[in-house]
């Protein structure tokens, strides 16, 4: 009985030391991330004039407004207070927006991993209000993009904080990756 | 720029004008704001709500400009979208329709599921009443087979009953106005069921635009906002909810 339990208690050991042969293979297609220093100018949230809609995301409304993601980068404000002739009326930036809520004139968004609050109410001093970081870990760029084929492996290059805040992943051969998703 | 400020500042004051008319007639809408179905973001009262692929986290905003981090719930995998409704929340997953109650709205709190029999699909859920739609597409990277309409019983909100599925070509969004129920179905266009037996919607026409697809719907107050391709297309919905009229067209 006591010999059957120790080789019981051995395989998951054996599986454990295959685990390294299995997957981490040499000169494997994956991304390694693309770094930037300036995390300042990532994290600024500032309006500017309207802009043309390259790829649209998400939608949100409250009166006569229309909030329009452009993924990854901003916000697009659209009044349509007349709904025979709506108006673009400008664009907020917000690096690696992808979501947003409004409620009493605070837009609610993210900013990379971060939760931000721009205060609209005030039109001439449209900007940043509240912050709170790294709520969203997965709106950031902390992972490259996931495969179409959810059970194919995605290899990558381990991030490293301290080479700054990561603005992309490209494509690249990397030998023996040590992170994978 | 300082141009730009001044549309702004003047239309922003007739948005607040045109909202106290809209909050003194009878619909209220446009006083509380709305978001699209496929939304990962959205807020009931004093709370933002935030899914991602394996939870939900709770945000106080009580007060506007500071939110307060109030908990994390872990829901399931592969979660999607998250629609409030009263005092639930309607999330989807790609194969589970999740309710959650704010009774305590720092805590939502799990009152029932329902499985899909289609397994992987990209499915958006939104609820009136007693009963709750969500759309199955199972197509691309949303799985494969036949994407369909589910219609659920949520009387019993611990355990909705499957009481009908409809057939759809490549379903995105969806909304309800009324007694119409508006289905996105990509490049097939925007599909209008009637559901005044809320039970068994009855389709009624179809809006299709030559080289247009639809993606996901708000109605809202006597509006509907259609998102397509290259833009959005206003319709008014006021008159006859199942009769979407057209307002204007938003492109990119």
């Amino acid at each position: 009985m006591r010999k059957n339990l120790t080789i019981f208690l051995l395989i998951p050991i054996l599986f454990f030391a295959c685990t390294p042969y299995e997957t981490t293979p040499n000169n494997v297609e994956g991304y390694a991330p693309v770094y930037s220093q300036d995390v300042s100018t990532l994290k600024t949230i500032k309006a500017g004039p309207a802009r043309t809609t390259v790829n649209g995301g998400k939608v949100y409304t409250v009166g006569n407004l229309l909030f329009q993601v452009e993924q990854d980068s901003g916000i697009h404000v659209i009044n349509y207070a007349n709904p025979s002739s709506p108006q673009k009326l400008g664009f907020i930036r917000s690096f690696m927006c992808k979501e947003l809520a409004v409620k009493n004139g605070f837009i609610y968004t993210n900013n990379l991993s971060d939760l931000v609050v721009i205060d609209i109410n005030n039109i001439s001093n449209v900007g940043e209000v509240g912050r709170t970081p790294d709520v969203f870990p997965d709106l950031g760029l902390q992972y490259p993009p996931k495969s179409s084929n959810q059970f194919e492996r995605v290899y990558f290059e381990c991030p490293d904080p301290k080479k700054g805040v990561i603005v992309a992943w490209k494509k690249q051969t990397i030998n023996k990756p040590k992170c994978w998703r | 720029m300082k141009t730009l400020y001044h549309l702004i500042a003047i239309v922003a004051l007739s948005a607040l004008i045109s909202c106290s008319k809209e909050m003194a007639s009878a619909n209220g809408a446009a006083s509380v704001g709305a978001g699209g179905s496929t939304a990962r973001f959205t807020i009931a009262g004093n709370y933002l709500y935030v899914v991602d692929n394996l939870s939900l986290k709770a945000f106080d905003i009580s007060t506007n400009n500071s939110p307060i981090y109030k908990s994390k719930t872990d829901i399931g995998i592969n979660i999607e979208t998250i629609f409030p409704y009263q005092d639930k929340l309607f999330i989807g997953s790609t194969s589970t329709m999740y309710i959650y109650s704010l009774t305590d709205p720092s805590r939502p709190e799990l009152l029932g599921k329902a499985m899909y029999t289609i397994r992987m699909s990209c499915d958006p859920v939104v609820a009136k009443d007693s009963v709750a739609y969500a759309t199955l597409r199972a197509s691309g990277p949303c799985g494969g087979g036949q994407s369909a309409l589910v219609v659920y019983n949520i009387k019993n909100i611990s355990s909705p009953q499957l009481m009908r599925t409809v057939s759809l070509f490549n379903p995105y969004g969806l909304g309800i106005k009324s007694n119409a129920l508006y289905v996105c179905e990509g490049n097939s266009g925007l599909w209008i069921y009637n559901t005044t037996n809320a039970y068994d919607p009855v389709f009624v026409s179809n809006i299709n635009v030559t080289g247009t697809s639809f993606y996901d719907v708000i109605p809202y107050g006597n509006i509907l906002i259609a998102q397509v391709n290259d833009g959005f297309i206003l319709y008014d919905i006021g008159t006859n909810p199942l009769q979407p009229t057209f307002l204007s067209r938003i492109s990119n």
